[in-house]
């Protein structure tokens, strides 16, 4: 009888069963909608009736905030959090702010969104101020880099918006500002026109 | 007693709801009242700001920009034990995923700047379509390896390092200049050069040295 052959393929087979197996964990994604989050969960931070903070916009005005999102830990590169259950409506505003690299969308005082954002380089920096969203467009393709401006929301005459990018360290944007495309979605369908967007210089 | 924020986590056992939901529409959340606050919960209640200090990233470094090392590949495939060689503990940033949320399909990047270009000559090389179908024995960029098989380019190109076949490859590969087993003829003769001249010197050395001796025998 020939038992080599069938102990070589044993053997090979075990070894690629081996490699298989012990290949590092990828990242689980879940898929659906995501669960109604614990009321225990303290993922948002109320602020008491008649304690409310103010937040100062870059042309003096101020908006009142009601809650802020409670954020387990340091958001990393590409990193965001979405939590608008039981947030009524309201108008919304977008704080974003260069120095801490993030955004948070804020509807009727509650903070409902917050990201990771990319902003302009040192030669192409973004501009600061409050801007009403001009336009919005699912799809945009960038006349002046040629390239792909997902989920849109532009805010100047001269091209700067907020739109999805590959939000990783070390890049930078020609002005405009870079969100992780999922996050940019929401944002998207969140945010209207004329809504006021602020934009705190780093 | 002013009511008190409480931070996630910190007193859980202190926290109650707060109940208004019957009044008003307010999102879940905590609200501490009476329990003794901590310094982040102070902090909150002065200055909202700290709230996002605490989930910032930070600033962009000055440096962020201009990094000479190329950057990462986020689905980079390394080897094929990937887990003989996986660093333990070290998590790149694009492999994170997003708190508490499915993750959605990946979107083509909009205006990104990335900061490193970063396409070595030798992966140009790689990549670029250098063999079209080329002639056999035609010699094609002398010092530049060639990966086999871009395009299923004519086989057997001949040239600088033997060519590989053409074959169907649509991966290019790295090329590795191989090293020959057999030293090239030049290599031969600056050997033989060098024997040539340790031994010419000491032949002159021990020549010089015999006259010597002879010289200083002949006075003595």
């Amino acid at each position: 009888m020939r038992v080599w052959p069938l102990a070589a393929l044993a053997l090979a087979a075990a070894g690629l069963a081996t490699i298989y197996l012990s290949r590092s964990p990828q990242p689980v994604s879940v898929a659906g909608a995501p669960a109604r989050p614990d009321p225990a969960s303290a993922d948002r931070i109320l602020y008491p009736e008649g304690r409310h903070p103010e937040l100062t916009l870059p042309d003096g005005s101020k908006q009142v905030v009601r809650s802020l999102l409670n954020v387990p830990r340091t958001l990393r590169y590409g990193d965001w959090v979405w939590r608008e259950e039981g947030v009524p409506a309201g108008p919304a505003w977008v704080r974003v702010d260069l120095a801490r690299q993030t955004l948070s969308l804020f509807r009727g005082g509650h903070e409902i969104g917050s990201a990771v954002i990319l902003y302009g380089s040192d030669g192409k920096p973004t501009p600061t101020g409050v801007f009403p969203v001009l336009a919005k467009a699912r799809e945009h393709r960038s006349s002046l880099y040629d390239a792909d401006m997902p989920f849109m929301l532009r805010l100047t005459g001269d091209g700067v918006a907020v739109h999805a990018s590959e939000v990783r360290f070390g890049r930078a944007t020609h002005g405009c500002i870079g969100v992780p495309p999922a996050f940019a979605r929401l944002l998207f369908d969140a945010v209207q026109r004329g809504d006021p967007v602020a934009i705190l210089p780093a | 007693m002013a009511a008190l924020l409480a931070i996630a986590g910190t007193t859980p056992a202190r926290l109650a709801l707060i109940p208004l939901a019957a009044v008003t529409v307010v999102p879940a959340g905590i609200l501490a009242t009476g329990a003794p606050g901590s310094k982040a919960i102070a902090a909150a209640l002065a200055d909202p700001l700290s709230v996002l200090d605490a989930r910032s990233p930070g600033a962009r470094a000055p440096g962020a920009l201009t990094s000479s090392k190329p950057l990462k590949a986020a689905d980079v495939q390394k080897r094929v034990l990937s887990n003989l060689n996986g660093t333990p503990g070290a998590e790149t940033p694009a492999a994170a995923a997003p708190l508490a949320q499915p993750a959605a399909p990946a979107e083509a990047p909009g205006t990104v700047i990335p900061a490193v270009v970063a396409a070595g000559p030798g992966e140009a090389a790689a990549i670029a379509p250098l063999v079209v179908g080329g002639a056999p024995g035609a010699a094609i960029l002398p010092g530049v390896a060639i990966a086999p098989g871009v395009v299923g380019g004519g086989g057997g190109g001949g040239g600088v390092i033997g060519g590989g076949g053409g074959g169907t490859g649509t991966t290019p590969v790295t090329p590795v200049t191989p090293v020959p087993a057999i030293p090239e003829p030049e290599t031969w003769l600056t050997l033989l050069l060098g024997f040539g001249a340790i031994g010419g010197a000491m032949r002159v050395r021990r020549h010089r040295a015999a006259a010597r001796n002879a010289a200083t025998a002949a006075k003595g």
